[in-house]
């Protein structure tokens, strides 16, 4: 099952296991490239061309995962070195894709959050800091209609991998609110929860007292068509990585059909998930887990949907193949005794289907990490005697929606090519890969270096309006903006001068207004676009779908 | 039976979903089901019953042709994303024989 996630082995692919898993994985890679093609689909499914005829039986919702949006202004940590990164794909990201991702996330989430619900599979986060999910809640707000989430093994858990290292998980988070836990995220979690516009969330903020108690199992009793119709959690504030967060959405569209979805916590763990899985502990990036008390839940809330002769699928951060042999052993029966149609997964940001074993795994790629992708999901009833279920997923690449397709509206950006960064430029997004140092001060140095020298770039691109009157500090036009950048990006300022720079930068530009506004929303849109791009190989590449390539005459 | 989801150009003989009907409606789309018969070869006139809407509260309308749009089908679209039908360009829903 694994193979079809491995198989695929660039540079930037490995997907979201972190620190420990990727270097299992690349190790793994490079020992079965080219070995394995992957599992042949079952007999059993049929892949379509055209959608059947049959009627639909499913609310249609936008599945999105793994934006991992991550907090950039905290202390150098070794973990997010450039020497790290030479064994660890994706140890650090383009800087303009963490600085911008998070625009483009609320893009995806604004436009096809219009008219569906969105349900996130897990790795809201990065690092896991406070701030990060304040970004992240700040994009989903962009949604019109409810949205929801499982959580993955970076929303609680340091870098993804585990609950360890807890001062430098705070050096990591300083000036963004401290470390989230396991425990904190799904009490920040719940909050949010509360406020969304769904006649389930409603009702269970008016249940819940506050403040919210550790634990609860909660069933919808309204009248009223929702979307939650039930939540469990547990919240173990001595024990973050025990706290699970699980919820039931009815999807159902026609009454004689009913459809639940599942979501599942798969980042439970036993003991304190750490860096290196030396048994029995585990790496939350490399394997997931659900312990008896959650799934003790899930099993009567299966069994309740089977008593409705309800359709169910299951959805959760990690793939089945890497939950561990408990939770596989629990899960399995489920499969076979509670009309489980399928599993939906996400956590290898490269997204896939998996046909070939008695668990049909559907997995959703990275919406922010190249090739930007997400799905929506529908289930429908063929004709036919006797009638057969289908999924209609259609997969939404961003690349091809902007790249490929004029714009048609104001809504779509137009990326002008004079402002990407080229690799000669300071500000080259995977200008990183080139160096090697093993202390994260420099490394960092050189990552604030590039952000600044970006900010430089936009601000050229899309200037501020002559009415615009927010400034940073010791400045009151771009040029004296411009004067600070540049004397900013000096070898000898200090690397917490330039952090407290790009802070107002952030606020700054967050506030002004432009000459062109639309200018300076998509050149954000377009860096964060072209920053994926380049990242996924770790340099610029001409790829076989590019159109237009430009020669120079003279030479 | 509402036809103004829909409008047809007589140049290219086809019939396109319009954006701007499916921006205003507080619905979502669930599935456009084409009507028994109605495929390639099948003739079709004013008033008739091309597809049922289905929206995302269970809700249905009929959708018939619009102005103009009267002949016999080559094709219709059967991988119709929904949901982009809100979004520009407009998406084909037919094509009938010049």
């Amino acid at each position: 099952m694994r193979g079809v996630i491995l198989s695929g082995e660039t540079r930037r692919s490995i997907g979201n296991q972190t620190l420990a898993s990727r270097m299992l994985l690349l190790a793994l890679t490079l020992a079965v490239a080219g070995c394995i093609k992957g599992p042949p689909i079952s007999s059993r499914f049929q892949t379509l061309w055209e959608e059947p005829d049959g009627p639909p039986i499913s609310r249609r919702v936008v599945l999105l995962a793994d934006n991992q949006t991550h907090h950039l202004y905290g202390d150098p940590v070794w973990i997010r070195s450039e020497f790290t990164d030479r064994w660890v794909a994706s140890a650090i990201r383009a800087v303009q894709l963490d600085l911008y991702g998070p625009d483009l996330f609320r893009w995806i989430v604004a436009v096809f959050g219009a008219k569906d619900p969105v349900i996130h599979l897990g790795d809201a986060l990065d690092i896991s800091c406070a701030a990060e999910f304040d970004t992240f809640v700040g994009a989903m707000r962009s949604a019109t209609r409810p949205w929801f989430m499982a959580p993955g093994n970076h929303d609680g858990f340091y870098f993804g991998n585990g609950h360890f290292a807890e001062l430098e998980w705070a050096r990591a988070c300083e000036r963004g609110g401290g470390p989230l836990t396991k425990a904190d995220f799904i009490r920040r979690y719940l909050e949010v929860l509360f406020e969304q516009n769904d006649p389930g969330a409603k009702a269970l903020a008016a249940d819940v007292p506050r403040p919210i108690p550790f634990e609860r199992d909660w069933r919808y009793q309204g009248a009223e068509r929702a979307l939650l119709h039930a939540v469990a959690w547990k919240i173990d504030t001595e024990r973050p990585w025990r706290s699970y967060l699980i919820q039931e959405l009815d999807l159902t569209l026609r009454p004689d059909a009913p459809v639940s979805a599942i979501l599942l916590d798969t980042s439970q763990y036993e003991l304190p998930p750490r860096l290196i899985p030396i048994p029995p502990f585990r790496n939350a990036g490399l394997t997931g887990s659900l312990r008896r008390d959650q799934l003790t839940i899930v099993h009567r809330w299966l069994q309740r949907t089977q008593r409705m002769n309800a359709l169910a699928v299951l959805m959760g951060h990690h793939p089945y193949g890497s939950l561990d042999g408990p939770t596989r052993r629990a899960t399995d029966p489920l499969w076979r005794e509670a009309s489980v149609l399928l599993y939906v997964s996400a956590h290898t940001h490269r997204g896939s289907w998996m046909l070939g074993s008695d668990w049909p795994e559907l997995n959703v790629g990275s919406a922010v990490d190249w090739p930007i992708h997400f799905r929506s999901f529908a289930l429908g009833e063929t004709p036919g005697t006797p009638p057969s279920v289908y999924v209609r997923s259609p997969q939404f690449l961003l690349g091809r929606l902007w790249l490929e397709q004029a714009p048609s509206s104001d809504e779509d950006p137009s990326c002008d090519p004079a402002w990407q960064a080229r690799s000669e430029d300071p500000d080259f997004y995977v200008g990183y890969v080139t160096h090697a140092a093993l202390d994260p001060a420099i490394s960092d140095t050189r990552l604030m270096n590039a952000l600044l020298s970006s900010y430089r770039r936009l601000l050229l691109a899309a200037p501020s309006d002559a009415a615009n009157h927010v400034w940073p500090p010791n400045a009151a036009s771009d040029k004296e903006v411009l004067a600070r950048i540049s004397a900013a990006t000096s070898d000898s300022v200090p690397l917490l001068t330039k952090i407290t720079l790009l802070e107002e930068l952030r606020a700054f530009d967050q506030a002004r207004a432009a000459r062109n506004p639309k200018a300076h929303r998509d050149f954000r849109l377009c860096s964060a676009l072209w920053a994926s791009q380049d990242d996924e190989k770790g340099a610029r590449i001409a790829r076989p779908d590019e159109w237009f390539v430009v020669f120079p005459k003279d030479r | 039976m509402p036809s103004d989801m829909l409008t047809f150009s007589t140049a290219t003989h086809e019939a396109s979903f319009l954006p701007s009907y499916f921006k205003a409606a507080a619905g979502s789309v669930q599935k456009i089901r084409w009507a028994d018969g109605i495929k390639n070869g099948a003739v079709i006139r004013q008033g008739t019953k091309l597809a049922t809407i289905v929206w995302d509260d269970g809700s249905e309308i009929v959708m018939t042709p619009p102005p103009g749009c009267s002949g016999t089908i080559q094709a219709t679209n059967r991988r119709i994303t929904y949901e982009t039908l809100h979004r520009s360009p407009a998406q084909l829903a037919l094509r009938l024989y010049a």
